[in-house]
């Protein structure tokens, strides 16, 4: 027999006269039964295919994809009124955003989040120095920061199509957004620096043998104004 | 029951003119900061595929959708002729957004779009439908697209990650901390940034089994952030418990993504609305 701790008088009490008490019935319609069901076997269709899409990526969808992703959008507007009207209150415009997001992906409005969604062994940073190597504050000088600066790498990289990360970019490489990222600096300038020439380098952080490793390479120089 | 719109002068009244103003005030300053700084076009990001919109970001260009922004936005606060204000609302602020992110910058301000669009879509189903409730509608909306952005971020990490991520995260997350304050340092020239974070970094390194568990906890929070749509004070207790999640990043990696904070705070939370609550209850107890 299935119990229920009774708040009131901390006893266990018989389920059914615990719903006799409180009116409680449990008929399900034929609909709600063959929901129930359908989710059962929904959940772990869901981690299966979920599981292929991690190995083999866009190949996983196949059409039978399509066709459950098609019964179930047809079983969300099917629902008897009371449950629809549950989920048109709370949830309906969340999840139509939702899969329009996982659909479209990184597309404004739309957006998938990828920010720390892996982590990675890197962490590029990115400094300004003068000769002597003491650190320019970029936001004095200039209108913009330095993650900003990380933000416009990124998309430099990705513009030249080169590989980024793991501190695999090769000098030329580097030089190349270097040149376009002091280029962007230097137009965002508030005041120019005490400095004739300034010096961009590329800072990474890594983890190797339980400790953090620091790394710089120089990226590029240019004159001051230039 | 159907509510006139205007911003009537009801507990319900009060708490939609709270929201508006706490979100616009921030919608604003983000999109002040967007035209502002709205440098070289990188690559064309989203709207701006169609077409680069480059003369609304010369200097007039500016200045006239500054102008814009503003009148929309009084339009908004006011409550007079929303369809028309959050319809331009959403198309301004999809373009700004568009634009500053075709500069490579990606400040993560997605939510505002879609927030204003919802609320666009809340007002045109008012007027066409008269048994619609409008005032329950045009905040739920919007809360159920934030509670779905989070969820987004949170099958992100499961489909990049899978289940490790909470594992990664607690050799991984010192080396991003690290990058954050020396950011700071960079731009400040501040040594005390790059000391806090070598300090946090090893503190982090030394407790991986706690921050497996907070990663594993905000996992979790993202991932079930429909449930904030239930209930208002689930509503209220999801807020806090993300305001404290964005709490501990901002502490430990020196990020704000305020795009997604300040809408969340707003609509969970509301703490304008709460601030007007106390001022009620003190002027009645010094009444009494």
């Amino acid at each position: 027999m299935i119990h229920l701790l009774n708040p009131k008088t901390i006893k266990l009490i018989p389920l059914n006269s615990f719903c006799k008490e409180k009116q409680i019935s449990f008929s399900l319609s034929i609909w709600q039964i063959t929901s129930l069901a359908g989710l059962m076997l929904l959940i772990p269709y869901i981690g299966w295919e979920l599981f292929w899409y991690k190995k083999v990526g866009m190949a996983a969808i196949k059409p039978h994809t399509y066709a459950v992703g098609s019964v179930v959008f047809v079983w969300l507007f099917t629902i008897p009124l009371k449950f629809r009207g549950f989920i048109k209150k709370n949830l309906m415009i969340g999840i139509i955003y939702l899969i329009l997001c996982l659909l479209i992906g990184e597309i404004h409005p739309f957006t998938l989040m990828p920010m720390y969604n892996k982590f990675v062994n890197y962490a590029y940073s990115f400094k300004v120095t003068d000769k002597e190597g003491k650190v320019i504050p970029v936001s004095s000088y200039y209108s913009t920061t330095c993650g900003s600066l990380a933000h416009k790498f990124y998309a430099i990289a990705q513009t030249f199509g080169i590989n980024y990360g793991f501190d695999s970019e090769t000098p030329q490489e580097l030089q190349l957004i270097g040149k376009q990222l002091l280029k962007e600096l230097q137009a965002s300038r508030k005041t120019n620096p005490q400095a004739d020439t300034i010096y961009l380098y590329l800072v990474n952080h890594s983890f190797e043998n339980d400790s953090i490793v620091k790394t710089e390479r120089l990226m590029y120089a240019a004159k001051v104004g230039q | 029951m159907q509510l006139k719109w205007g911003n009537e002068n009801t507990l319900a009244g009060w708490y939609w003119l709270c929201i508006k103003i706490l979100f616009t005030w921030y919608w604003f300053l983000q999109m002040r900061s967007m035209i502002r700084s709205s440098g070289s076009y990188l690559y064309p990001a989203g709207i701006c595929k169609l077409y680069h919109f480059n003369f609304l970001f010369t200097g007039p260009g500016k200045w006239t959708l500054v102008l814009l922004l503003l009148v929309c936005a009084a339009l908004y606060i006011s409550e007079k002729r929303m369809l028309l204000a959050t319809g331009a609302l959403t198309l301004l602020t999809c373009l700004i957004i568009s634009r500053s992110e075709s500069t490579g910058v990606l400040l993560r301000a997605t939510a505002y779009t879609p927030l204003f669009a919802v609320q666009f879509i809340a007002y045109l189903f008012a007027k066409f439908n008269t048994g619609f409730n409008l005032a329950f509608y045009r905040q739920q909306y919007a809360v159920q697209i934030i509670a779905a952005i989070y969820t987004v971020a949170a099958i992100s990490k499961l489909s990049a990650s899978g289940l490790s991520w909470p594992q990664d995260g607690s050799s991984l997350f010192a080396i991003q901390m690290l990058k954050g304050f020396s950011a700071e340092y960079f731009d400040t020239a501040n040594v005390s940034a790059l000391q806090k974070g070598h300090l946090l970094a090893n503190g982090l390194l030394a407790h991986k089994q706690e921050l497996k568990l907070l990663l594993w906890g905000s996992l979790l929070l993202e991932l079930f952030c429909f449930t904030a749509t239930l209930h208002p004070r689930l509503k209220l207790i999801y807020g806090i418990a993300l305001t404290l999640m964005h709490l501990g990043i901002y502490l430990s990696m020196n990020i704000l993504i305020g795009g997604l904070v300040y809408p969340m705070l707003t609509f969970f939370i509301n703490p304008l609305y709460l601030f007007y609550l106390l001022i009620q209850k003190l002027r009645s107890t010094t009444a009494a």
